[in-house]
């Protein structure tokens, strides 16, 4: 079903941000809709301001697209407003580009990146009239995949989704897709074609295993019920980055990113212990400098954006990143465009980049310190002393920037109220430092996240903190802040409860989501919208008990809910960092010093491939 | 603000489709994208953060589709307006298409300042006979003033439309839709929008698109 220009018209007459609906943009790709074996729709289960912004799902879309039987369009969460109006209207959620009902695609492909969305995925299948349970779904309705950082621990999403993509997606979502055509060709369709898919690396299909739980709630085993389901499932990885997409859309709309964008590396080689990214997108894969140039050039010649963003999870980290900057500058300075680099690090260098790159007005300037104290900066595996962190201030400060952003976590494992205390006597430091530079018009402002154990992290095992405690020591920050020149803001518990719950969550708490939604709960990330009593209301209704997902550490024996996911980093090696974070112990950059995280072992057939392709013994960021 | 400015141009262009629903800001964002990629060197204003100067005539109410847009952009060097059209329209995406583009001088006023009336076409779909909306229309055509409450700042203001209504009339009946032509006049001070129009004739109807079709100014 297409939905038609006058429907449209009707629709979007009702809603606040038509634009988010409409389409049409610059950049988009229309394919031909009968022409193509499979149809494939990328779904964002957030608003279209946020989605537009993720990189990877610009990524996707243009590799799908390249592929000339297959044709991929855009799908985002629609406002409240918006959902109401298709409701009324009984008119199912549709794609931007042919504005086709998600049911007609053969494969809906979502984006897990963050657990407070998640009520919103189930709100897209329903608007689109599909069941929410992939155990109810059949031949008539599409194959409902999910990729993204949220898939390495799937479990909470798996009564939702036929097939998870874990790792990197460029290749295995075409052999996806391509085994889908397959099957397709041969009359079958949605969960039938689940058959094509078993066997393809990287692909988890959660229906082919069953978990058993001791008395006590824990996994007693986790095991396939087909032969041929592979276990653990691996994280797929490219053994070079692909070709950077040049021919991204352009939304119309004002958007939360509104610029062009390359990934110039993958991975991060710095090992700080509470940081998921930096496990599950390892290994280093930096791209070439005359090839991020080449790209920047075709970037701002097809969208006609003035700014570009070099991304990476630590962007002056990459070893060519000053030949890449200056040559960007001297090719379009004059054209007025402007470079900027997100996640620098606390050190000299990347503020002497940052000062190259700003030419306008200097606005803040943001600092991840994480944590207060040198001994739990050690915990973390940080690598920052207190000296980098004044240097770079100053630094900064003489450069003429007037506000400095400070983050912190705070629940950290080891964590104690001196930790707090030296939060408060670090951000004044910088404060004064700042004064005695700049005079009264400097601002810091500090912003005290609570920390959630994430899967695949040296501090899996470690508990989320109770309420109580958190509460005490945002007390005692605030009360120990300077009263002037700082502003302080925390992250408020409920969400970071419910972010824990779910992140940490095992199969159980599929039937916990599935109620919440039914209670009402919607982009839960949005403050206005979040109604964490609904959550409690729905593990109450289940008779889950929540606080033994967050708050309850966990020991080395016992299964976790994520262990037949393999993020290529073995068990052993993060137990190990757990043990040394306990002591203080610190883990050097990687890239100096091979710490044995398994991802050399695993991957030896694409470390010859990227060898090959790089002509270099060392493609990767690996000693 | 010195901007180094060789030349003026003035560009009308259409919008449809998926564009119907940018907002103005929207529109000026796209239009500087489109002329980056065309490759046309706007005059930027200099300092902290330079934009380009571009002016348009009249701001286009979200869901409005209109076959006549005004927008005036200052070049940095001359450009011959015919030659850069092919070059525009190569980047125009779905729902703008440029019709013209005229070199005007510098010192010309600008579009908003001089411009005097809108002229719109709608198509309203409704279960309502031509006559009664003839009569609707010299009803109110034949009133010396029409009155309506509009809240601002959640308040109530009693606001009157009929010297803002130049012209109204009923084309005809076409593809099940009643053709109306409205013209309003342009003030600083006070608007109204087509659909206030439509609301104060007191007929009921299913659809109504509204279409923007002329922007005429002071001495024309």
């Amino acid at each position: 079903m297409v939905i038609s220009e006058s429907s449209l018209r009707e629709l979007l007459s009702q809603v606040q941000k038509p634009g988010r609906y409409a389409g049409g943009e610059w950049g988009a790709t229309r394919k031909d809709w009968d022409n193509s074996a499979i149809k494939f729709v990328l779904a964002y289960p957030d608003l279209y301001e946020i989605g537009m912004s993720n990189l990877g799902l610009s990524i996707l879309y243009e590799i799908v697209n390249k592929q000339p039987h297959m044709l991929a369009e855009r799908a985002y969460a629609p406002w409240q407003d918006m959902a109401l109006a298709l409701e009324q209207a009984t008119l199912p959620l549709f794609s931007l580009e042919s504005r086709h009902a998600l049911i007609d695609f053969d494969v809906i492909g979502f984006s897990l990146q963050h657990e407070l969305n998640y009520t919103n995925l189930l709100s897209m299948l329903q608007l689109s009239q599909i069941p929410l349970l992939a155990s109810e779904r059949d031949a008539r309705h599409p194959l409902v995949i999910a990729g993204g950082s949220g898939c390495y621990n799937p479990e909470p999403m798996a009564d939702f989704i036929d097939a998870f993509v874990i790792g990197d997606g460029e290749e295995v979502l075409i052999e996806l897709l391509n085994a889908t055509a397959e099957g397709r060709r041969c009359g079958l369709r949605g969960a039938q074609l689940l058959g094509k898919l078993v066997g393809i690396p990287g692909i988890y299909i959660p229906a082919l295993y069953q978990p058993t739980y001791f008395s006590t709630g824990a996994l007693s085993e986790f095991v396939p019920v087909s032969s041929n389901a592979p276990l653990p499932i691996r994280k797929r990885i490219v053994p070079m980055l692909e070709a950077a997409p040049t021919h991204p859309v352009v939304a119309t709309m004002d958007i939360v990113h509104d610029r062009a964008a390359v990934e110039i590396m993958r991975g991060c080689s710095r090992g700080c212990r509470f940081c998921q990214a930096g496990i599950i997108y390892r290994p280093i894969r930096e791209r070439p400098v005359e090839q991020v140039i080449k790209v920047v050039d075709q970037l701002l010649e097809n969208t006609g954006h003035q700014e570009v963003a070099l991304v990476s999870l630590s962007s002056s980290d990459h070893s060519g990143i000053q030949p890449i900057i200056d040559a960007v500058l001297v090719r379009h300075a004059d054209e007025g465009v402007s470079l900027s680099l997100p996640s620098l690090r606390i050190d000299s260098f990347s503020i002497e980049l940052a000062e190259k790159l700003h030419t306008g007005r200097k606005t803040g300037f943001t600092f991840a310190p994480e944590a207060g104290s040198q001994r739990l900066r050690d915990v973390i595996n940080k690598g920052v002393t207190e000296d980098d962190l004044l240097r770079a201030a100053e630094a900064v400060f003489r450069h003429g920037w007037q506000r400095v952003k400070l983050y912190f976590m705070i629940g950290l494992p080891t964590e104690t109220d001196e930790d707090i205390v030296e939060i408060a006597r670090l951000a004044a430091s910088i404060l004064e430092l700042g004064r005695k530079i700049r005079g009264r018009m400097v601002e810091v402002s500090v912003t005290v996240s609570t920390f959630v154990p994430k899967p695949h992290t040296p501090f899996q095992w470690a508990p989320l903190l109770d309420q109580a405690i958190i509460n005490h020591r945002q007390e005692l920050l605030r009360s120990r802040m300077p009263k002037r020149g700082i502003k302080l803001s925390w992250s408020d518990w409920d969400a970071t409860w419910l972010e824990a719950l779910i992140s940490r969550g095992d199969r159980r708490l599929g039937p916990v989501i599935l109620r919440a939604w039914q209670l009402g709960t919607r982009f839960d990330a949005w403050q206005e919208c979040f109604k964490p009593e609904l959550w409690r209301q729905a593990l109450s209704d289940t008779g889950i008990n929540g606080d033994w997902y967050t708050t309850r550490s966990r020991d080395q024996e016992e299964i976790l809910p994520w262990a037949h996911i393999d993020a290529g980093v073995s068990e052993k090696f993060l137990w190990r960092e757990y043990e040394r974070a306990l002591i203080g112990a610190l883990s050097p950059d990687c890239r100096e010093e091979c710490h044995n995280c398994g991802i050399l072992k695993n991957y030896t057939e694409e470390l010859d491939v990227a060898r090959e392709l790089a002509g270099s013994t060392r493609p990767w960021g690996c000693p | 603000m010195q901007i180094t400015v060789a030349q003026r141009l003035r560009i009308i262009y259409s919008i449809s489709g998926a564009l119907s629903y940018a907002s103005v800001l929207d529109i000026g964002r796209l239009w500087e994208r489109l002329f980056h990629r065309a490759h046309i060197p706007l005059a930027y204003s200099q300092g902290f953060n330079p934009h380009p100067r571009m002016q348009f005539a009249a701001a286009l109410a979200v869901g409005y589709t209109s076959c006549y847009e005004v927008l005036d952009i200052w070049v940095s060097r001359p450009l011959d307006a015919d030659a850069i059209i092919p070059q525009l329209r190569a980047q125009c995406p779905e729902g703008l298409s440029i019709n013209v583009i005229e070199s005007i001088p510098l010192d010309a006023p600008s579009p908003q300042a001089t411009l005097r009336r809108m002229g719109y076409r709608l198509e309203m779909e409704s279960q309502a006979l031509d006559t009664e909306l003839k009569n609707a229309i010299a009803n109110l055509m034949d009133s010396s003033s029409v009155v309506f409450e509009r809240s601002r700042k959640g308040q109530a203001k009693d606001f009157d439309m009929r010297p803002l209504i130049l012209d109204l009339r009923y084309v005809h009946y076409q593809d099940n839709r009643h053709i109306i032509e409205l013209t309003l006049a342009f003030h600083a001070q006070g608007s109204i929008r087509p659909e206030e129009v439509i609301q104060a004739m007191h007929i009921a109807f299913d659809r109504l698109y509204i279409q923007r079709v002329a922007l005429v100014w002071e001495n024309e």
